[in-house]
């Protein structure tokens, strides 16, 4: 059982290893020659399966930024989420003192009148006073700190890696699948040549006609 | 401009053969002209680029479009690759320059995809050579292999069954190399060679390394034709035409080789290749077996291009063996072996080349005489043929000099024992092929049999049919008082170039090895 999930756990590379050992097999054991180009393409496919894998993560994207359009777009709408709550945070932080100067500007007229007129009342105004003043400074913190919360959030996922896949091995299978295709069609038309040489893609008629002739 | 060096010596062959396969179109001469100028270029900037480094005594390390590494491709060129960058353009510049009738010959009407096919190949290896990047080197090492099947493939008319097989191992070899830079990317997360060598000391024990180096070594062991996966080489090389061969036999071996020293020792590290894995043993048995086999198959072969073809095989072993013994000695010797052999394999094709020329016939029996009707060509051919065996003042001398002190500085007297073998199995070829040539009286014969044989050479002898009176002195005299029929002037003069090349190489081989090989060796390696 262990064994099983074993190898379930890593279907990927069992099923590279598996496909490099079928083409590699053509490739040698195979006595016609397009059967071998064609294990020689199983072959090089079972390295690009083994390198896309390597790339992969569960869960995880495509390594494209959303609401922008590639690599600087994604960086300006990081700056432009940014941006916009830094607006939001310092327009709260005027507001909010804004609050609290007429806050304090009114307790201090309100409470020298107190003071004036009766002492007992005065300690009431003055709590009254730093009660709104203080709820006014909170509303600002809460206000500031949800904002920038939002902008750190909106920031970090542009440069967040764990929330995408590794591009790097993917877009160098490009190249490899460009080779192969080369490969493939050199020789495809090798084997042609062959054939009109020959009349056979049969290696042992092939060698049976040179030992003959 | 010269901060660019790296750059122009790469992007002007790729280019010029983009160029050169269309402008077959327009005028038929000009791919073969744009060929030698790109080629020139890009050799006269190697040449800058290993004066620049030598001077400096740093190397070059140019970031392709700026991007920095780890991230971006670099180029680096240090004292190794300066100088088998300049021995890539040098070689195929001249070899180019010498086949000029044969490639008009031979490839009739298909000037444009030859031409283009060519410096795409070198193009391939000068990027092979250049490169800081391990993926980059998986490109480009393709790329070569591909113009090459392809130049190999417009050969002889078995040359495309030859070609197949080739393919075959070379696609296997090629990617094996991929497989193991994607374990040397998952356990590294790097395919910087110089980020990578950081990194590779710091997890030496891990398996993922160890699976990672003897998978990238197996495929390039398959690409530089090591004993026990030779099979593609001699078909290949030797049904290939003339000029490819002259390009691919002198070069593909040995850039591979410097490849497999450049992983070896720039991004596995010397401490874990040698110290590390141990490796001496095993790769040296492994070069002795590819050194006796070699030989010895040469010994059997009648045509001389297959046993040039098994000569290389046995170099290869050199080479290899040479590096794998993990000192000072052999190291120098491996690294001045590649560019000795990569000069002494050029002399031996292009010989090959004007004696099909000349006989259109490959069996060492056609050489017949040839001293007599040849002396300049043969005197160059003695040269190159005992530079490969061995003799002083020539270069092949003295890098075996070096893998031999090298060999017994190492404990490692099987491999000195195989290095004798070889030469003197060498003195045993070259010497049969001297008996013929000198000895055995020319005989006009080749031809008649040769049917398919090109369409200028038939013209050249017509011409000397056609005035027996004056100039038929084969039949008669037997030897003596042979009328001289030299290869054209436009083949002959490149190839007594590289046969002069030799001596200087050899004369010259111990301030190549202070001034250059010394510093290409980490300062760790005693």
């Amino acid at each position: 059982m262990d064994m099983f999930s074993f190898i379930v756990a890593k279907a990927n590379y069992w099923a590279y290893v598996i496909l490099m050992m079928v083409g590699l097999y053509a490739l040698i054991a195979k006595n016609n020659l397009v059967k071998k180009i064609v294990g020689m393409t199983i072959f090089q496919t079972a390295i690009i399966l083994f390198y896309v894998s390597i790339g992969y993560k569960k869960g995880a994207t495509i390594p494209i930024i959303q609401h922008g359009s590639g690599h600087s777009a994604g960086d300006d709408g990081a700056a432009h989420a940014i941006q916009e709550t830094v607006t939001h945070a310092s327009a709260a932080v005027q507001e909010a003192a804004g609050h609290a100067s007429t806050g304090v500007q009114e307790a201090v007229a309100q409470s020298s009148a107190a003071l004036q007129e009766a002492v007992a009342q005065g300690s009431a105004v003055l709590q009254e006073v730093a009660a709104q003043g203080s709820a006014a400074l909170q509303e600002v913190a809460a206000h500031g700190s949800a904002a920038l919360h939002e902008a750190a959030t909106h920031g970090s996922d542009a440069v967040q890696a764990v929330n995408y896949i590794n591009p790097l091995p993917h877009v160098l299978m490009l190249t490899a699948i460009v080779v192969g295709v080369a490969t493939l069609g050199v020789a495809l038309a090798l084997a042609i040549k062959v054939y009109k040489e020959y009349g056979t893609v049969e290696e042992d008629e092939i060698n049976q006609q040179l030992r003959n002739g | 401009m010269t901060s660019h060096l790296p750059a122009i010596v790469i992007i002007v062959p790729l280019l010029a053969s983009l160029i050169a396969a269309g402008s077959g179109w327009i005028n038929r001469k000009a791919p073969f002209q744009i060929a030698v100028v790109a080629l020139f270029i890009s050799f006269v900037s190697s040449l800058l680029l290993l004066a620049q480094v030598v001077g400096t005594g740093v190397a070059v390390e140019y970031r392709m479009a700026g991007w920095a590494p780890p991230m971006g491709i670099v180029y680096v060129i240090d004292h190794l690759s300066a100088l088998v960058l300049v021995v890539i353009t040098l070689v195929a510049l001249i070899n180019l320059i010498g086949n000029k009738k044969a490639v008009e010959a031979e490839f009739k009407n298909k000037e444009g995809a030859f031409s283009s096919l060519y410096v795409l190949f070198t193009a391939g290896l000068i990027g092979m050579t250049a490169t800081g990047d391990a993926f980059n080197l998986y490109v480009l090492l393709e790329i070569t292999s591909l113009s090459g099947y392809a130049l190999i493939g417009l050969g002889s008319s078995r040359a495309p069954l030859a070609t197949l097989n080739y393919l075959f191992l070379g696609t296997i070899g090629a990617t094996f190399y991929l497989l193991g830079v994607g374990y040397l990317y998952i356990a590294t997360g790097s395919l910087n060679m110089a980020d990578l060598a950081t990194i590779i000391p710091t997890m030496m024990d891990s398996p993922m390394i160890l699976f990672a180096f003897i998978i990238c070594l197996a495929g390039l062991l398959v690409k530089m034709a090591m004993f026990p996966v030779h099979g593609w080489l001699p078909g290949a090389y030797s049904e290939a035409s003339t000029v490819s061969a002259g390009l691919i036999a002198p070069l593909t071996t040995k850039v591979t080789v410097y490849i497999l020293v450049r992983i070896c020792m720039t991004v596995f590290t010397p401490e874990y290749t040698f110290g590390h894995l141990e490796s001496t043993d095993i790769m040296v048995g492994l070069a002795v077996c590819s050194i006796v086999f070699g030989s010895l198959s040469a010994l059997a072969q009648k045509d001389y291009r297959r046993m040039f073809s098994y000569i290389i095989i046995a170099e290869v072993g050199y080479m290899v063996g040479g590096f794998f013994l993990g000192n000072r000695l052999g190291i120098s010797g491996a690294i001045l072996h590649i560019i000795n052999d990569a000069a002494m394999t050029l002399a031996l094709f292009m010989a090959a080349g004007i004696f099909l020329w000349k006989t259109g016939d490959e069996s060492r029996n056609s050489l017949k005489g040839l001293y007599g009707k040849m002396p300049f060509t043969m005197a160059g051919f003695t040269l190159a043929a005992l530079s490969v065996v061995g003799v002083p003042p020539t270069c092949g001398f003295f890098s075996k000099w070096y893998l031999i002190s090298g060999g017994i500085a190492a404990g490692q007297y099987l491999f000195v024992g195989a290095l004798i073998f070889s030469s003197l199995v060498n003195a045993v070829l070259f010497f049969r092929i001297f008996e013929i040539a000198y000895f055995e009286p020319f005989k006009e014969h080749h031809h008649t049999g040769d049917e398919n044989g090109r369409e200028q050479e038939d013209d050249y002898e017509g011409n000397a049919h056609s005035n027996p009176i004056h100039n038929d002195p084969h039949g008669s005299s037997h030897g003596h008082g042979v009328l001289i029929n030299e290869a054209p002037l436009s083949m002959l003069l490149p190839f007594i170039g590289v046969c002069v090349l030799l001596v200087v190489l050899g004369l010259y081989s111990g301030s190549i090895v202070t001034n250059i090989i010394h510093f290409a060796i980490p300062a760790g390696i005693i």
